[in-house]
C-alpha cells in the first residue's frame, strides 16, 4: 500500500467549540456547500455518524457520486472521517486548537491509501490530490467561514440553540467556556434523517 | 453596563428604497436588524435565526424568510416559523419615518 498525505491549515476567528459543531451540523451541508446535492446520515451516536453524501464533480456538475462517510469525535479538538472515494480509502484528521480564546488553528490532514492495481497510478494520483486537495479545502473552508464567525458572535452574544438571543440586551452576554455536546439536536423531520431509520 | 439607547436611526428612507432589504448589526442593542420593503410596506425585524444563529434571505415573492445555513422559513409579518414549531419567533421593532430616517424603537421588554 502507497500513501499520500495531504495537509492543510486555515486559522480563523472562532473557538474549537464552533469548529466541531461546524462539522458536525449535518443539516448546513447542502445549504452551504455547492458541491452537495444531497447528505442522508445513517446511523448516529453521540461521538460517531455515519452519513451518505451525494456530490458533484468538479467541472461536471451535471454529474454526481454518493460516498459513505464516517466521522469520529475522538477527542474534544480531533475529529477523524473515514471514506472510500472510488476504490481508495481515505482517513481525514481535524485537529481544532484553540491558540487564543475563540481563534483557533486548523490542521487537516488527508491520508489516501491506495493499493492494488490504482498503485500503477500512484505518481499521477500524487499530482493531482495535491493539487486538488488544498484547492477542495480551501473551497469548503471559504464556505464555511462567515457561518463559522457569526456563530461564536452570536453565542458569545447568549444565544440558545433554538431560541435565540436572550430577550433583555443586558443579558446578552457570555464569557463562559464554550462547548459542544454531541449529536447536535434535531427536530423530527429533518430533511437530513431520511435514511436514519429502519427503511422499507 | 453602557447605556441603552431607547431610538436608533437605522438607515435613510430613500437607501431603503434603492436597495431593500437593508441589514446591519446594531450594537447598541446587541442585535442583527434587517429592514425590509414588501410589496410598499416596511417591516423591521431581528434578523438572527433562532435555530442556530443563522442569516436570512426573502423568498422572492412571498412575504417569507428563509435561512441560508438550514433552510427554515419564517413569516415576515408575524415573525412566526413556518418550518418547525419553535417557542419564539423574529421580533419585530417599531419603527417612525423621521426627517427622511427610519428611526427604531426598542420595545420596553428589551430593556432591563
Amino acid at each position: 500500500m502507497k500513501i499520500i498525505k495531504v495537509k492543510c491549515q486555515q486559522e480563523t476567528d472562532c473557538s474549537v467549540a464552533v469548529g466541531v459543531w461546524n462539522y458536525w451540523d449535518h443539516e448546513h451541508v447542502t445549504e452551504v456547500h455547492n458541491g452537495f446535492t444531497n447528505f442522508q446520515i445513517l446511523h448516529e451516536q453521540f461521538d460517531t455518524v455515519v452519513v451518505l453524501g451525494t456530490a458533484k464533480f468538479p467541472l461536471f456538475g451535471f454529474l454526481t457520486y454518493s460516498v459513505v462517510q464516517t466521522m469520529v469525535r475522538v477527542d474534544e479538538n480531533t475529529l477523524k472521517g473515514f471514506n472510500i472515494m472510488f476504490g481508495i480509502s481515505v482517513r481525514a484528521t481535524i485537529k481544532i486548537t484553540e491558540i487564543q480564546p475563540d481563534h483557533s488553528l486548523y490542521e487537516m490532514t488527508y491520508e489516501f491509501m491506495v493499493d492494488g492495481w490504482r498503485k500503477m497510478f500512484f505518481p499521477i494520483l500524487e499530482i493531482f490530490l495535491k493539487k486538488a486537495m488544498p484547492w477542495w479545502n480551501k473551497r469548503q473552508w471559504v464556505e464555511d467561514l462567515e457561518l463559522k464567525k457569526r456563530r461564536q458572535k452570536v453565542l458569545r452574544l447568549g444565544f440558545k440553540d433554538f431560541q435565540g438571543l436572550p430577550k433583555k440586551i443586558s443579558n446578552r452576554y457570555y464569557d463562559g467556556l464554550l462547548e459542544c455536546k454531541l449529536p447536535i439536536r434535531r427536530l423530527p423531520g429533518s430533511a437530513v434523517d431520511k435514511l436514519s431509520k429502519p427503511l422499507g | 453596563m453602557a447605556h441603552i439607547p431607547r431610538k436608533i436611526k437605522f438607515c435613510k428612507i430613500d437607501e431603503l428604497k434603492e436597495s431593500a432589504p437593508i441589514t446591519k448589526w446594531v450594537d447598541e442593542w446587541k442585535d442583527e436588524i434587517s429592514a425590509f420593503l414588501v410589496e410598499g410596506e416596511i417591516l423591521v425585524l431581528s434578523s438572527i435565526c433562532p435555530h442556530f444563529g443563522g442569516e436570512f434571505e426573502r423568498v422572492a415573492g412571498t412575504r417569507e424568510l428563509r435561512c441560508k445555513w438550514h433552510g427554515w422559513k419564517f413569516n415576515l409579518d408575524s415573525g412566526e416559523c413556518l418550518t418547525f414549531k419553535i417557542p419564539g419567533g423574529l421580533n419585530h421593532y417599531p419603527f417612525s419615518e423621521i426627517d427622511g430616517y427610519l428611526e427604531l424603537t426598542l420595545p420596553d421588554e428589551f430593556v432591563a
